[in-house]
């Protein structure tokens, strides 16, 4: 009868603490090839909003969440119409849902009624989408 | 040069043991490769260092200055190949990873949840593969399956299900052993380490198979 293989030793991991990443790695040579540049586009902040209201990004990398405001960003849009304050009552555990979808996306409340207002037929503006909080200063 | 991309926006599917054996094949293949971990839990790295012949294996991460597309650029001007290994969600990185890719492989186990979110993977790739107006070749691997002769009724079942929305499956599932299993803690690789062994042999001939994939996708592209 032919000797059993012996298994390979398993070996405990490393439970340490993780240390901090180095930041970065040296650059090199730039390759061309059009793939990167498309890529890029979908990186933008705006590329991020569309996903979210479009389902296709439901959690958010907090490493590579694309900031606002950079060079392939379009400018800040103006706001359309002027707002006015609404208060109203809702179900705590709705409003649960949607404290949870702000912490995962990043998306405000108040855009997360507007972005579901507007896929419900009312005609809501994407300029009017945005948060006044987070707009860089002029 | 070929960038893989391992996506599922279903998380526990395959995606990091699928990018650790691509890797490993890759290198005992004699390649230059680096890896991109978009795993907050950094899988990748961890693993390298616990196998010797993988410790030069460059396992970047993305840092809030340096985005995807740069990373990748940078990595894929020093290496023959690129395999990023993705977050188990529907995360921002998700489409961007794969517009990068020649290959993107979607793992995929036998629940349901597995089969909804893959479908939905691959749907997304068909979409990136649009927007960025390439041909990206892509695969979904069955994960887990059963390492005997015998395909169970699941895993025909679920072949059936992919086929109904256009998908492809790799004919070669990746099959459910304890090597794969004890990978992480025996740094013991079938593949760089026991070539003959038949779990070698199942991923040699997952990996052949997606190298046919890039293949057929580099032709297509040839002649269009």
């Amino acid at each position: 009868m032919a000797a059993r293989k012996s298994r390979p030793q398993l070996q405990p991991p490393d439970l340490t603490p993780p240390a901090q990443q180095p930041s970065g790695l040296p650059g090199r040579v730039a390759a061309d090839d059009p793939r990167f540049a498309a890529a890029a586009e979908l990186e933008t902040h705006d590329a991020y909003v569309r996903g979210v209201q479009e389902g296709r990004v439901r959690v958010v990398n907090p490493e590579t969440l694309p900031r606002r405001g950079t060079e392939n960003d379009h400018p800040p849009p103006r706001r359309r119409s002027p707002e006015t304050s609404l208060s109203t009552k809702v179900p705590e555990s709705v409003m649960q849902q949607l404290r949870r979808r702000y912490a995962d996306t990043g998306i405000t409340i108040r855009n997360q009624i507007l972005i579901a207002l507007r896929k419900d037929g009312l005609e809501v503006d994407e300029d009017d989408i945005q948060d006044e909080r987070k707009r860089p200063r002029r | 040069m070929a960038i893989i991309t391992f996506a599922q926006v279903k998380g526990g599917s395959g995606k990091t043991t699928s990018a650790m054996c691509t890797v490993a094949e890759l290198v005992a293949r004699g390649t230059s490769v680096a890896a991109l971990d978009l795993d907050p839990n950094r899988p990748l790295g961890e693993f390298f260092q616990r196998v010797p012949e993988l410790q030069h294996v460059e396992a970047a991460v993305p840092t809030s200055e340096r985005r995807v597309s740069a990373l990748v650029r940078e990595l894929a001007s020093r290496h023959d190949n690129v395999v990023i290994d993705l977050m188990g969600a529907a995360t921002n990185d998700t489409q961007v990873a794969m517009a990068l890719a020649d290959l993107v492989i979607v793992p995929s186990q036998m629940s349901g949840t597995d089969l909804k979110c893959g479908v939905e993977t691959w749907r997304q790739a068909v979409e990136a593969a649009e927007i960025s107006g390439r041909i990206i070749a892509r695969g979904v691997l069955l994960a887990r399956t059963s390492a005997g002769a015998v395909r169970p009724r699941v895993e025909s079942f679920l072949r059936e299900q992919y086929k109904r929305v256009g998908a492809y499956v790799l004919a070669t599932a990746f099959g459910d052993r304890a090597a794969w299993k004890e990978m992480t803690y025996s740094a013991h690789i079938p593949h760089l380490h026991d070539r003959d062994s038949n779990a070698a042999k199942n991923f040699i001939s997952v990996f052949e198979e997606m190298m046919a994939l890039i293949q057929s996708a580099a032709t297509a592209a040839a002649a269009a």
